[in-house]
């Protein structure tokens, strides 16, 4: 658990799961955060172990998301559909890059070269925070998302998530084939009515023990979670990141 | 007991199919023998385990299987339980070659001993499941005390769940003309074949997981069905096949 204090304060904490500490793999969950003064803007991508190396597709999403969530005075969600279908470009060429071990057996290589062509898909949360400034009266968050991955708002010590509606769906997702999935991004924007005394918190669906948890978690309980010695480690890669201001 | 227990490395699915060999699956079945028909369909289920298995570039080992061809002998075509990594590595599953009669109580008996031995030891996997297909009336003892008796036995996931591909074309007063439209067998569907019925007693319902799996897959099983599939043509004894490898992973 590492915690960011600027005009912001940012905990954040990646563990990956079992399997792959196990296989020394790297992890299929991406997550990034830049603080730029009074704006932060973030990802949280979720690879989809199913599709070809989620990690690819968490990864190229990440940070295009995170390059593209910079360049943006205004940000909408027809730009950011726009952004997902650009991407599948650069990602098709990544995924022609890789190639599948010739010595795999048959089957298996079947299988993957299958995948291969399907594409690799990942889930994510990205947004951005604008505290109010000289220019901005009042501040504004802004986020999107597809997927199952968490995205939780506090105001003060009221969880008022409930406005982002119930649009957190596990096939929606983004694919390097084909851009959005399951339907267009999910967007929610807003005025911030308050200059502080939010705490935004996302993760990925391997920290699910977190859904019934509404108070702050301590640095420490977020850890015993991530090292999951009831269950011999993380059963799925997890990924955390909370943003306070 | 409610079949959420996602098969990984750690806690694999253990999956036993029992195949029915007799004679009888010489016959045709859209012109081809119902034995290549289920081989076919067996084949396409192991793939479906492979693709569910793979991570990265890597087959980790979600799945364990053994495959029982059963006539009046049992034979155990794996040599044992394999993980689905090992069978990957053979490339292709041992013919299956009919033989004479239809002993199915002693393969459902063989498959009590696998899980007598196994369930110890698979207390925080997915609930086993056993996968009969037959296409005929048992010629030996009765196997439904046996399948009752496998069926009462559980880990804390769920009881072991059993299920039937019966290969027939007198099972349903019905035809089923769009396979992924049908809604399944239900408790109180009612079965022309005296057969039929009693393996309709040997199938557990349908596990919620199961079938929100299969809905993926784009079957629209209504919740509810039995784990038993009329095999009146190859798509649906190939919808019993993925049923079993329908574990949920993640």
């Amino acid at each position: 658990m590492t915690r960011v204090e600027e005009q912001f304060i940012c905990r954040y904490a990646y563990g990956r799961a079992a399997e792959s500490v196990m296989m020394s793999e790297r992890g299929q969950d991406f997550m990034a955060f830049a603080i730029d003064r009074d704006v932060c803007r973030f990802v949280l991508c979720d690879g989809v172990g199913l599709s070809y190396r989620g990690d690819v597709a968490s990864q190229l999403l990440g940070r295009g998301l995170m390059g593209w969530l910079h360049s943006q005075d205004e940000l909408s969600q027809p730009a950011l559909e726009r952004k997902l279908f650009e991407l599948t470009q650069e990602a098709e060429r990544e995924m022609r890059s890789l190639s599948v071990d010739a010595k795999a057996p048959k089957l298996l290589r079947e299988v993957l070269e299958e995948k291969q062509r399907m594409g690799s898909e990942a889930m994510y949360v990205c947004g951005r925070i604008e505290l109010p400034s000289r220019f901005r009266r009042k501040g504004r968050l802004w986020l999107a998302w597809q997927g199952d991955s968490r995205l939780r708002l506090w105001q003060g010590q009221h969880e008022i998530s409930p406005i982002f509606g119930d649009r957190f769906r596990t096939a929606e997702r983004w694919s390097s084939k084909s851009g959005p999935v399951g339907g267009k991004p999910h967007v929610y924007q807003c005025r911030l009515e308050h200059d502080s005394g939010y705490r935004l918190q996302m993760y990925s669906d391997g920290l699910n023990d977190l859904d019934p948890m509404k108070e702050p978690i301590p640095d420490d309980q977020v850890q015993v979670l991530m090292n999951a010695l009831h269950t011999g480690g993380l059963e799925d890669d997890a990924s955390f990141l909370e943003i306070m201001w | 007991m409610n079949y959420t227990i996602q098969a990984s490395q750690r806690t694999p699915a253990l999956i036993i199919y029992l195949i029915d060999i007799s004679a009888s699956m010489n016959m045709l079945m859209e012109d081809k023998r119902r034995i290549d028909v289920v081989y076919e369909a067996l084949s396409l289920a192991i793939r479906q385990m492979v693709f569910r298995s793979t991570k990265g570039n890597r087959l980790t080992p979600r799945y364990r299987i053994a495959i029982l061809a059963y006539s009046d002998d049992v034979y155990d075509l794996l040599g044992g339980i394999k993980g689905i990594d090992e069978i990957a590595a053979i490339g292709s599953l041992p013919d299956l070659t009919p033989k004479r009669f239809s002993d199915s109580a002693k393969a459902f008996s063989q498959a009590e001993k696998i899980l007598q031995m196994e369930i110890p030891n698979m207390q925080d996997c997915p609930a086993p499941l056993v996968c009969h297909m037959t296409d005929g009336v048992s010629t030996g003892e009765d196997p439904e005390p046996i399948a009752r008796r496998i069926m009462s036995m559980s880990v804390p996931d769920g009881n072991v769940l059993v299920e039937n591909i019966f290969i027939s074309d007198h099972l349903m007063s019905q035809p089923i003309t769009e396979p992924r439209r049908w809604k399944g067998i239900l408790p109180d569907t009612p079965l022309e074949d005296e057969h039929a019925r009693k393996l309709k007693m040997m199938s557990s319902a349908l596990p919620e997981s199961y079938r929100e799996m299969l809905v993926e897959a784009d079957y629209q099983l209504s919740p509810g069905a039995l784990m038993m599939l009329p095999g009146t043509c190859s798509e649906l004894v190939s919808i019993g096949f993925q049923m079993s490898a329908a574990t949920p992973v993640r």
